[in-house]
């Protein structure tokens, strides 16, 4: 290569940092406007001062300059070959520092509304470039050092458990209770809860699916319940430890697993960063993936263990790993069905391929007899599941109606229900988000395709067979996209995805040099764990590296909604006056709505929400009223954390019952009763039942003729309560209606 | 090896046909209703969330389609795998499949994306459909064919490049030339009701013509030269109107790109290249979505801003070449005529050149091949002064002697000076607020390519590895640097493609230099693949599709929803500025008396000829004509406050009277609205009010909307500038007479 082209990029490396560093001084002086005063005012939003024009000369002016002075005063040197071979590293250097400047430029303008983070991050970088010049000898022994000592050092047990550690340390949240209260203030526990109301269910006794309905399977709710004994009871705390823990869990092992399937200690925490960093820090899941759980890796959980158990097959052909991974595919339907179906079928691809591939047949089984034994390992996945059933539903298992129940939510959706269709992401313009939703099936059928081909054909090793399977399991498992297709939630079943991708990378890798291979490896790592640190869904992760003290409500990392609005209580603060009744339950007009901005510290947000969590007296309501084995109606939002606080079940079938709101709201909150059918069978429940006391809103009090009241299912339930119950006791933000 | 590489052939060519199998499921199947069967149990406030779809079906048709391809290839090939000659045809089929697939894609993708206009992708998709199944058929005979054009494209005794080289101007202008010119500017007269056209070109053009002196009598906000040479080619075509402009134009245009394709071929040697770099020159010029829906509705962003360039690099390449003096001092005068012409543009290419002529003194090189002795630097030093004197020259013509006076000078630099003080600008961030952030990055990309072609040249031709007349790329790189201002300071969308050319350019040079040392049958290749490409880009990109030339699928390009785009929110483009105005801004009657605003949408019209019927009609205004005509001496200047006033003023055959011409921002004259005045400042309303109480026309026509007791009414926000010159007319005129649309209004005694 001739060597001015190196120089000449280094030229305009430093050219374009110094640009940069005039474009972020020149913000601080003030732009005069000289016309807006002679301006109309139906021309004002026609004056825009700027100094783009003058940057722009300084940009080209700079450059030129540069240029020329540095091809003249180097002119001797460029005449020798050896010069490229001096300059490359610098020039490397200097276009780091340069794409770092110009990334974190680009953040200050996108996050124009909070930019403190990305500008300190500039002014760090831009000193960062101005030292790395000055010390450049230094810096670059040193790199040399680090370079040989990290290419040349093994990897070992230690380097395994260190990793594990620091992904624990990576996403353990210290801080619960703030991260409760944000899911209480912005989003009123709603996804949560979905989770939370049958497995407060099943811990006081209800049978999930016959007694109270579970939308996402039986199992989750039953280990949320189980875990929640053994770690001292139910509470909002312990279940947000269950989800945190299983996704810590979860990605230990999906890391233990890469390790001994690609062998290689930097893939598998690269690839390990690189799924935590798509599955848990995309725009779909912000501010916190834990506020919807069902958008966490737990809710495959079983799989990384079946993965697991299949690799240890592929390697030793021992049949007690066929027997552990039929035990996942079983457990995983259980826990949550849909899952468990692609799990299933991912063990079927993998017993067919050992049956069909000729040479792969003798392996396992060299008669029909032996081929029956082998197939056999099949029928342990329903045995699991049956099992399991057995355990949490007893009798109730045989009967029709919990069948019928189990299959309700799977209906509603195959018939449209919350379904988006995959091209809405291209209509709107988002082009990449919607393309990157047909490139993730193309990889896994591609690589489906290729790898069955090559091992058909005997090209490739057996192991290559878990490519093939994992590559299915990602397509069954991408259902889930294919039917709810918002931008984004590809990468809530994307884990498969990113192993196929480190496997291709292994491949290509396998055929470079070593020393490009290690240099190609430690680029990639940077560039993982960079995309991971300056996401801003991580930036607010409260975890231990967080670099602000109240992650929870420091505007530093805290973002707003897309639409600018404060994450708190954003499903009433677009809400006006004329849509307000005159009084909340609380018989006045203060609706203490509060935004981050309300906060100074975490800690003040904790004491609000333990305030405003306390549903205390309207528990003591319940528990007076009714008996420990009741089955408590109660039409209220935060209906499961009363009842927690009540120590008592729930009655409505459909729990929670109501769309969570803030309880000072002078709103009526909505029912979850989407159709004719919900509505019937809760009056119906009623009708049968006919419980002594219904729990409700003092606010519902307001309900009878208030002419706008649109939820034409809770309108009839209150009908039902109003004719048939009267006024009684009251709590704090409860009514106890009495029946006549 | 070789078996990994058949194996993943047959692999592929299974993918292929499996996404074809599935976009055809997908686009076949939509026939079939979907069953809703939740609409019905679901309640109203929930109904939103009830989206019937079919994508897991056609998953699955994917999946199973895909699995049994590749199962049966595999087990069919199993025993073939090392048959040479049948694995080559195999991987002619692939790429033909490749083929099918991607156009395939690409036509899904246009009916999802124009989702509110599928019509035309969807007949393209499924003749593509179609041809892939032929072509699956018939693969034997094809691939025979295709061979052979192999071999002959690639053969000695090849004429393409011949055949291109006649082939292609001709082709250039039948692409580019628009036969219903009257058409297009009824569209405009729809759509934008000339609001670009009047005050860039019409408007002081006319004001020309009918004896006023430009930035003295009546202001042209765009150059002095522009509106001149425009009105004065209409006198070739007939006389001055809004089609003839049009051709003019679009005359101007062809032969721009017609002069950038001489030169290319000149200096690059390349047919092929160069006609690929044209294509795409076109497709970005012309045909970007900041330009829709035809990019005449903008004069301003057409080629005629800078179309002296071509000569002056034409100019530049020969000097290069031969070193004769006749060319510098051609290339100064025509850089003079470019800053009479438009001052910016014409700037920058008199910049450009000035750094030509310095490099030529400041490099050793260049100095020693071009300026060997005395004479040759006389000749050199003699360049600035031609270019003072063709600015002289012209302005002598245009002005006379008010071309002496600080009026002039300071009307001159009027808006200039607001643009400078940011009126009318937009920042370079805007892209990224507005998320688009692909048309950000490549406005980042332009000035890159500029940047690092000039240095590089430069570098290059100093340590003697370019010949010299690969210095051109340097200096056209230098001028597209400077054209980028005007993105720089108005960074609207994809405005970064108006000043584009040079970047098409700077690309066709990078890729026949580096084609020089290819293999020439990989530099044949590699050139055909840029011309398919840049051919596939143009012909498929909707603005395209909306041209109206010869070529255009419709017979009715400018009202047939099958090539029409309406605007991005789904609204027709026609009266789109007004369609949306809020009911309590409108007034009980227009100026006739009426109700019917009479907004047409494409819809409206059935044909083209039926909307240039109602443009014909529309568009006469010769009774209110008449009535100036009336009222105005035949040399007097009549003013004129209303929408259209520059068409008005030409019917009735007399000069504006108002330095701001066009006054009022035009809107269709039958609306029940007030209007917004094109006096941005105080200052212009105050220099307006001042015409009138110093020249005191006898008579001002307005629109008889804005008789007094209307104007009365109205508390109107948009429009402070307009009230207060309305109050001003009321209290010193009074009605005299009414015509159709205007009332003449006499002044007091």
């Amino acid at each position: 290569m001739n060597p001015v082209i190196p120089f000449s990029l280094v030229i305009f490396c430093v050219t374009v940092q110094v640009w940069l560093v005039l474009i972020a001084l020149s913000g601080v002086i003030p732009l005069t406007d000289a016309v807006s005063t002679a301006v109309w005012p139906e021309w004002q939003y026609f004056v825009r001062p700027e100094r783009d024009a003058l940057l722009f000369h300084c940009f080209v002016g700079l450059a030129l300059l540069a240029q020329a002075i540095g091809i003249w005063s180097m002119r001797h040197q460029l005449n020798q070959a050896s010069f490229t071979k001096t300059v490359m590293p610098f020039l490397a250097a200097e276009m780091v520092w340069t794409a770092l400047m110009l990334n974190a430029a680009f953040k200050v303008i996108v996050y124009h509304d909070r930019p403190w983070l990305a500008q300190d991050a500039f002014i760090f970088l831009s000193a960062g470039a101005l030292a790395s010049k000055v010390f450049w000898p230094e810096l670059k022994s040193w790199a040399e050092c680090f370079y040989q000592k990290i290419t040349t050092c093994s990897f070992g047990i230690k380097a395994d458990v260190a990793a594990c550690l620091g992904l624990v340390v990576l996403l353990y949240v210290p801080d619960d209770r703030a991260v409760l209260a944000r899911m209480f203030f912005g989003n009123n526990f709603q996804h949560f809860d979905s989770f939370t109301a049958p497995a407060w269910a099943f811990t006081k006794g209800a049978v999930l699916n016959v007694d109270v309905m579970t939308e996402y399977g039986i199992g989750i709710p039953v280990m949320m319940s189980w875990f929640a004994k053994l770690t001292g009871g139910f509470s909002y705390t312990h279940l947000l430890w269950f989800w945190m823990g299983g996704t810590i869990t979860y990605f230990i092992l999906c890391f233990v697993f890469l390790r001994r399937w690609l062998g290689s200690f930097a893939l598998s925490l690269m690839a390990t960063l690189l799924a935590i960093k798509f599955q848990m820090f995309h725009s779909g899941v912000t501010p916190f993936i834990f506020t919807l759980p069902s958008a966490t890796v737990v809710r495959y959980f079983w799989d990384i263990l079946f993965f697991l158990s299949l690799l240890g097959h592929l390697r030793t052909l021992r049949k007690r790993y066929l027997f552990r991974a039929a035990v996942c595919c079983g457990v995983q339907i259980f826990f949550m069905t849909t899952s468990g179906y692609c799990l299933t079928i991912a063990f079927i691809a993998y017993l067919t391929a050992f049956m069909v591939l000729e040479h792969l047949r003798p392996l396992v089984c060299e008669s029909i007899t032996e081929a029956v034994r082998f197939c056999s390992f099949l029928f342990v996945v329903p045995l699991t599941t049956l099992g399991f059933l057995v355990l949490t539903q007893g009798a109730h298992l045989w009967t029709g109606e919990f069948w019928s129940n189990m299959q309700e939510f799977n209906n509603y959706f195959l018939s449209g229900f919350g379904l988006m269709p995959m091209y809405e992401t291209l209509q709107n313009h988002e082009t990449m988000a919607g393309l990157m939703g047909f490139f993730i099936p193309v990889v896994y059928m591609g690589t489906f395709l290729v790898t069955a081909g090559l091992l058909f054909y005997r090209q490739v090793p057996r192991e290559d067979l878990m490519a093939v399977v994992l590559s299915l399991y990602g397509m069954t498992l991408y259902h889930y996209y294919i039917g709810r297709s918002a931008p984004t939630s590809y990468y809530v079943v994307c884990v498969p995805y990113v192993f196929i991708l480190f496997f291709w990378l292994q491949r290509w890798l396998l055929v470079l040099k070593q020393d490009r291979r290690r240099l190609i490896l430690l680029s990639l790592g940077a560039v993982i764990v960079y995309a991971l640190l300056t996401n801003h869904t991580y930036l607010a992760y409260p975890n231990i590296f967080n670099v602000s003290r109240n992650p929870i409500v420091d505007p530093l990392v805290v973002s707003p909604i897309p639409d600018g609005r404060s994450y708190f209580n954003q499903s009433v603060s677009k809400l006006t006056e004329d849509q307000k009744l005159p009084a909340n339950s609380l018989g006045n007009k203060d609706e203490g709505i509060k935004y981050e901005k309300d906060f100074k510290t975490d800690a003040r947000l904790d004491q609000y929400y333990d305030q405003e969590s306390d549903f205390g007296r309207d528990a003591a309501l319940i528990a007076a009223l009714t008996k420990p084995a009741d089955a408590v109606p109660l039409l209220s939002s935060f209906e499961i954390k009363m009842l927690i606080q009540a120590d008592r079940r729930q009655f409505f079938y459909y729990s929670p019952i109501l769309l969570a709101r803030p309880m000072r709201m002078r709103t009526f909150p909505n029912s979850t009763m989407y159709s004719l059918i919900h509505a019937r069978r809760t009056l119906h429940q009623l009708q049968e039942a006919k419980p002594e006391y219904i729990f409700m809103e003092k606010v519902f009090l307001q309900a009878p003729g208030f002419a706008n009241f649109k939820d034409a299912s809770l309108a009839s339930v209150l009908n039902y309560v109003f004719e048939n119950y009267s006024p009684d006791a009251q709590g704090q933000y409860l009514i106890a209606m009495k029946r006549k | 090896m070789g078996q990994t590489k058949n194996i993943l052939t047959l692999v592929l060519i299974a993918f292929a046909l499996s996404i074809q199998a599935w976009l055809i499921s997908i686009f076949a199947l939509q026939y079939l209703p979907l069953k809703d069967t939740l609409s019905q149990t679901v309640f109203p406030e929930w109904r939103y969330f009830v989206r019937p779809e079919r994508d897991a079906l056609h998953f699955h048709i994917f999946v199973f389609v895909a699995l049994g391809l590749t199962a049966m290839v595999l087990w069919k090939m199993r025993l073939k795998l090392a048959d040479a000659l049948l694995m080559q045809k195999a991987r002619v089929f692939l790429v033909l499949e490749m083929i099918w697939t991607f156009l395939l894609l690409s036509a899904a993708f246009k009916m999802i994306v124009y989702a509110q206009r599928p019509q035309l992708a969807a007949r393209v998709f499924w003749v593509i459909a179609a041809v892939s199944v032929a072509g699956k058929i018939f693969i034997k005979p094809l691939s025979v064919f295709l061979h052979r054009a192999y071999q002959y494209l690639h053969s000695p005794s090849s004429r393409l490049a011949y055949l291109a080289e006649i082939s292609f101007p001709v082709l250039l202008v039948l692409v580019l030339y628009v036969p219903d010119a009257r058409g297009v500017m009824a569209r405009d007269f729809l759509g934008e009701q000339y609001h670009h056209w009047d005050s860039a070109v019409m408007a002081p053009g006319w004001a020309y013509l009918s004896g006023s002196v430009l930035n003295v009598d009546v202001i042209s906000q765009y150059g002095l030269g522009l509106p001149i040479f425009v009105a004065q080619l209409t006198k070739l075509l007939g006389g001055f109107t809004y089609a003839n402009v049009l051709r003019v134009i679009m005359g101007v245009n062809i032969i721009y790109y017609l002069g950038w394709y001489l030169l290319l071929r000149s200096w690059l040697k390349n047919t092929l290249i160069v006609i690929a770099g044209m294509l795409f020159a076109v497709k970005i010029q012309m045909f970007h979505s900041g330009v829709y829906p035809i990019v005449f509705t903008y004069p301003s962003e057409t080629i005629l801003r800078y179309m002296f360039d071509v000569a002056v690099f034409a100019l530049m390449l020969g000097h290069l070449r031969t070193g004769k003096y006749f060319y510098l001092w051609g290339g100064s005068i025509i850089c003079g005529i470019a800053v009479f012409y438009m001052t910016t543009t014409g700037l920058c290419l008199a910049l450009t050149w000035g750094v030509y002529l310095g490099s030529l003194a400041v490099f050793p090189g260049l100095r020693s091949r071009f300026l060997p002795d005395r004479r040759s630097w006389l000749a050199l030093s003699a360049c600035l002064p031609a270019v003072a004197a063709a600015i002289f020259a012209c302005l002598w013509f245009a002005e006379g002697q008010h071309m002496f006076t600080a009026e002039f000078w300071r009307n001159t630099e009027e808006f200039n000076n607001y643009f400078l003080n940011y009126f009318g600008t937009v920042p370079m961030d805007q892209n990224i607020t507005d998320h688009n952030y692909l048309f950000f990055w490549m406005g980042l990309w332009m000035p890159l390519v500029y940047l690092g072609t000039f240095l590089m040249v430069m570098s290059l031709y100093f340590w003697r590895k370019l010949s010299v007349e690969h210095l051109l790329a340097a200096f056209i790189a230098f001028y597209g640097m400077t054209l980028y201002h005007y993105f720089v300071a108005r960074s609207l969308s994809t405005g970064f493609y108006n000043e584009g050319l040079p970047y098409a350019f700077i690309l066709c040079f990078w890729l026949a230099l580096g084609l020089e040392k290819a293999a020439k049958r990989t530099r044949r290749n590699i050139t055909l693949a840029c011309i398919v490409i840049s051919a596939y880009a143009l012909l498929t990109n909707y603005n395209y599709i909306a041209y109206p030339n010869i070529f255009n699928l419709s017979r009715h390009p400018l009202t047939d929803p099958l090539v029409l785009s309406p605007l991005p929110d789904g609204r027709s483009y026609f009266n789109h500025l007004y369609s949306q105005l809020p009911m309590d801004s409108r007034l009980p009657s227009n100026s006739l008396g009426e109700t019917d605003e009479k907004l047409r949408s494409e819809k409206d019209f059935s044909s083209d000829d039926e909307m240039n019927k109602y443009y014909n009609q529309e568009f006469d205004f010769s009774e209110d004509a008449g009535l100036i005509d009336a009222l105005v001496p035949p040399q007097g200047k009549a003013a004129v406050v209303s929408s259209f006033e520059t068409k008005i003023l030409m019917d009735a055959k007399r000069p504006p009277f108002f330095y701001y011409v066009p006054l009022i921002i035009s809107r269709p004259m039958h609306m029940r609205t007030m209007v917004v005045t094109a006096l941005y400042t105080q200052d212009h309303l105050l220099r307006t009010i001042a015409q009138i109480k110093a020249q005191a026309p006898e008579y001002i026509f307005i629109e008889r909307i804005f008789r007094r007791e209307s104007i009365d009414l109205v508390t109107y926000k948009d429009g402070s500038a307009f009230l207060a010159l309305m109050h001003y007319i009321n209290a010193h005129y009074e009605n005299f007479r009414e015509g159709l649309f205007l009332m003449a209004l006499k002044r007091k005694v």
